[in-house]
């Protein structure tokens, strides 16, 4: 209460007048404000020095741990540990740096972790930033100046051996980071990363911030120039394959493709195995597919059958059917009489269809799998022969076959794979009754032409033997090979001696270079032919697409023409190749190798003609 | 605090279950195996053409055995498959110029070859490799089922304690009235490939108290038990220590091949650096002057079986007991090699 010296009223406590007189009260003293208290639950244990030393040790064991980077499963857990402890300590500058030196060395170990191809530049890019955020961490040093911008003081807030520890924070920054990044990866990357870190030390500097921000971007400078070479040039210039690796990291990381090594890395192998686990990054095949066959079966009629001279006219229709498993994209089609099938050869047909029908035909791109397709050309008239001698007022009666033609190119391919073993161990084998021969068949694709390769029996003994290698060309379809035929046999070059079959009377003629004119004929023209089917076609077709078997030329690989004449009315052609085998050649330098496996391929390129036909009968109708 | 602890209870009890020894798959392992193979396969055995897969084999040295040395996988035949290794693809046959995986000693080794350099007995051990199918262009567009291989080596030694019944002429004599006298020596062996079985006629007879020692054979098939072939171009070390009461005649034994242990010549050396007093304590320098030694190439083992004959002198001088059982110490040393085979299909892409 407050008494009004006027008039003696109690006034409230806050009044600034008496109620009574009305008089200007003095303002009431203010009583001392309590003071509270808080407990803070929970954190009220010492402070923890003790956890600061665990945090130290740990660090210690994991960073010692990750030089040898196969025990990074030991080295990781301990500095994630040391790391965590090390956060919990009292506070202090080891409350900031174990924890981030923990990250740094966490960055260095992932290096060894093959978690994924491009895992060494992600650890010097981690640690790059882990060395970047302990410089960060370190204490700013504060300078006071006076009003003319003298200099008065500069001090660390009190933290002892700042300096020092700036120097030694700084070198291990700049040079570890640099060394590590170097042999990492390599030297461009030392100039970027050197930079960033620098950045980090410029930051820190009791500089102005203009200053600071024009360091910075300066020491960024060599990111940002590589940078934007990176965008501009690499990633224009190679698209294909950036994309292509975007995937692959992708698919990996995901292990969603059929590649990657992350699973086994996360999980220990043996204990994936024990759990039944498989790693999702290998694919397994579920379902087994069959060679693709391409097939067509051609029919061919007329409407009507028989007719008169001058005057009947003769619908031929002519029927191609894709009996195959594949869609046919490139068939011709034609017809023309057949003058060797006349039931009277004196009596030709000849000229009897319109040339649109047998010189032009009709292409057909498009033939899905068991569909047929028809084409038709008509006969207008047929023109009546001279009578005969006996009856001079009468034509003779004409039977013609009408031949229908279907034709495409085709690719028919042979793999022979074959096995070798060491001379000492095939003995020691045989003598325990472990080691049997057998002749293995080529695996040949589908197609009416088969190329096999075979006569040779397995294992082969690596000794300086010289087995023959048998190739075969057969016909099986109702078809015949028109007049394009060629063979070419990739052979691997360990199994040439100069580059060539070993035997004067081989007929297979190798070539280091894909130069034809170095080639005799036939085998130049074979030769031409397969760089036509590089190109894209065989003879006029272009069915096959070409696969990209160059690629095994050159690369272990030389390429095989046939020297002989692949006739094309042959049933069967036979060749043979001389194949030299020795150690040397065979296991090379991995001179404890006890088996091996080489693989012969060889491929024939032809056209393929079906034939179908249909009769007509003209008649004298005149009689 | 506390979840820090139950953490690292959790991180020990996993490591220690799931890095400890399986005693169901001890079962797999034959006393007549010194390093066995527990399983050796393809993760998937059905795959596309340019893609991954690995191949598992875990081997395991036998629990009563001794240590293997030397331990070498050679995957056989591989190409052309690839083995992807250090982030990059690598021909199998390739020499490991830098090691990813320091469980192994495998630098120098080729790409298919994975090592270590010993195998304590109970130890095992899985090796794995990261290998790429051929592509398209190799398999010519069509399934190619080919055949892997393993080769697996390594340097192993058995020891064998066989004892020989004796009994005196009169003992022998006493129980002739009342039967034949059947008595044999027991054969004692650690596991391991290869075994000897003892031939020598037993039991010997022998005069008590005799000042001319009693002359016989010692003779032993030395059979190869296991699954596997002894190394191409190794050898065979065998030792036998004589029994104190037995003497051997030096210039039979050296026309037989046997050499004595003077721990100078070269079996002797080769000897002492197989079998080192560290690991066998019972071979100390006394024990070393009892042994003969003799080398047998694998080429004369590839049959399975080599028999071997040692002369020995029985000194009866002062021996006046109806029965005696001499025993004799064997140590054998050899390096072996086992086969086995897992097959894979590829199949085209397109």
């Amino acid at each position: 209460m407050v008494q009004c010296p006027n008039c003696g009223y109690n006034n409230a406590d806050n009044s600034s007048f008496c109620v009574s007189c009305g008089r200007s009260l003095p303002s009431a003293p203010r009583q001392p404000q309590q003071q509270q208290v808080r407990t803070v639950a929970g954190n009220t244990a010492p402070k923890g020095g003790g956890k600061l030393v665990i945090g130290v040790i740990l660090a210690g064991i994991g960073i010692f741990f990750t030089f040898f980077g196969g025990f990074w499963m030991i080295s990781i857990p301990s500095l994630i540990l040391a790391a965590y402890i090390a956060s919990q300590s009292s506070e202090g500058l080891g409350k900031e740096l174990v924890p981030r030196l923990s990250l740094a060395f966490i960055a260095v170990t992932i290096g060894y972790m093959n978690i994924i191809p491009e895992n060494k530049f992600i650890s010097v890019v981690l640690l790059t930033a882990a060395s970047i955020g302990i410089i960060m961490s370190l204490p700013a040093e504060t300078i006071k100046k006076d009003a003319s911008g003298n200099v008065l003081e500069r001090s660390f807030s009190g933290v002892k051996y700042a300096r020092t520890l700036q120097v030694i924070v700084y070198s291990f920054g700049l040079i570890g980071t640099g060394l590590w990044t170097y042999f990492m990866v390599g030297a461009v990357p030392i100039i970027i990363t050197v930079g960033a870190v620098a950045a980090g030390i410029v930051w820190k500097q009791p500089i102005e911030p203009g200053f600071k921000l024009i360091g910075t971007i300066v020491c960024f400078g060599p990111a940002i120039f590589f940078g934007v070479q990176f965008i501009f040039v690499q990633l224009s210039t190679s698209w294909g394959g950036l994309v292509s690796q975007v995937q692959h990291t992708v698919s990996e990381g995901l292990g969603s493709s059929s590649s990657g090594t992350m699973f086994d890395m996360i999980l220990n192998p043996k204990l994936a195995v024990q759990a039944q686990l498989k790693p999702t990054t290998t694919r397994e095949v579920t379902t087994t597919n069959v060679n693709p066959s391409v097939a067509f079966t051609v029919s061919a009629e007329s409407i009507p059958t028989s007719g008169c001279y001058d005057s009947s006219s003769f619908q031929i229709i002519g029927r191609v059917r894709n009996s195959g498993t594949e869609f046919i994209k490139d068939l011709k089609m034609w017809m023309d009489e057949d003058l060797g099938d006349q039931l009277d050869l004196t009596n030709t047909c000849d000229d009897i269809i319109e040339p649109t029908c047998t010189t032009v035909g009709w292409p057909i791109n498009s033939l899905p799998i068991g569909v047929s397709s028809s084409k038709n050309c008509v006969i207008e008239n047929v023109i009546a022969p001279a009578p005969l001698l006996t009856q001079p007022d009468v034509s003779p009666t004409k039977s013609c076959f009408i031949d229908v033609f279907a034709e495409t190119g085709y690719h028919s391919v042979s793999r022979l794979p074959i096995e070798f073993i060491n001379s000492d161990y095939a003995r020691q084998k045989a003598e325990q009754k472990q080691l049997t021969f057998s002749t293995r068949p080529a695996t040949t694709s589908v197609g009416p032409v088969e190329f096999s390769i075979g006569g040779i029996e397995q294992p082969v003994i690596v000794s300086d033997s010289k087995p023959v290698m048998i190739t075969t060309i057969s016909e099986s379809g109702t078809g015949t090979v028109n007049d394009y035929l060629s063979a070419y046999v990739y052979i691997p070059n360990a199994l040439l001696k100069d580059g060539q079959c070993q035997s004067p009377s081989d007929d297979w003629v190798c070539v280091s270079s894909l130069n034809c004119d170095s080639l005799s004929s036939p085998a130049k023209g074979y030769c031409n032919n397969f760089k036509d089917y590089m190109a894209g076609t065989i003879g006029d077709y272009t069915q096959f697409g070409y696969d990209n078997s160059d690629d095994l030329f050159g690369n272990d690989y030389s390429l095989c023409f046939y020297s002989g004449d692949l006739s094309v009315s042959s049933l069967i052609i036979t060749g043979s190749c001389t194949l030299n085998v020795d150690s040397t050649s065979i296991f090379g330098s991995d001179v404890n190798a006890l088996r091996k496996t080489l693989i012969i391929r060889g491929d024939v390129l032809y056209t393929y003609l079906v034939k179908g036909e249909a009769s007509i009968t003209v008649q004298d109708c005149n009689i | 605090m506390k979840k820090l602890a139950l953490l690292l209870a959790v991180i020990i009890l996993t490591g220690c279950t799931g890095l400890g020894g399986n005693t169901t798959e001890e079962s797999k392992i034959q006393p007549t195996d010194g390093v066995g193979i527990l399983e050796f396969r393809a993760v998937v055995t059905k795959m596309v053409s340019g893609a991954y897969n690995y191949i598992l084999m875990s081997v395991r040295n036998n629990a009563e055995g001794s240590k293997a040395t030397n331990i070498k996988v050679n995957l056989e035949n591989l190409e052309p498959f690839r083995i992807y290794e250090c982030n990059n693809e690598f021909n199998p046959g390739e020499l490991r110029v830098y090691n990813c995986n320091q469980f192994f000693d495998d630098v120098n080794e080729p790409y298919r070859t994975h090592k270590v350099n010993s195998m304590f007995p109970d130890e095992e051990i899985q090796f794995f490799w990261n290998i790429r199918s051929p592509n398209d262009t190799i398999i010519a567009g069509m399934p190619y089922a080919h055949t892997i291989y393993y080769n697996l080596e390594y340097d192993y030694k058995t020891t064998i304690t066989q004892t020989i019944a004796g009994i005196s002429q009169q003992e022998y004599l006493e129980r002739s009235k009342e039967g034949p006298v059947s008595l044999s020596g027991q054969t004692i062996s650690s596991p391991g490939e290869l075994k000897l079985e003892s031939k020598t006629q037993q039991p010997i007879i022998y005069l008590e108290g005799s000042t001319s020692p009693l002359e016989f054979t010692l003779e032993f098939d030395l059979n190869n038990k296991g699954t596997g072939v002894i190394k191409p171009g190794s050898t065979v070390i065998v030792a036998v220590k004589r029994d104190d009461l037995t003497s051997i005649n030096d210039v039979s034994a050296a026309n037989l091949g046997w050499v004595n242990y003077d721990g100078v010549n070269s079996l002797s050396i080769s000897f002492n650096s197989l079998f080192p007093e560290t690991e066998f304590e019972e071979l100390n320098a006394n024990a070393r002057s009892k042994l003969y030694l003799k080398s047998i190439s694998s080429d004369e083992l590839t049959s399975g079986k080599q028999s071997i004959m040692l002369p020995v002198r029985f000194n009866t001088q002062n021996v006046y007991e109806p029965q005696r059982i001499l025993t004799f110490s064997a140590y054998i040393s050899y390096s072996y090699l086992k086969e086995g085979s897992t097959s894979i299909s590829v199949y085209p892409t397109e």
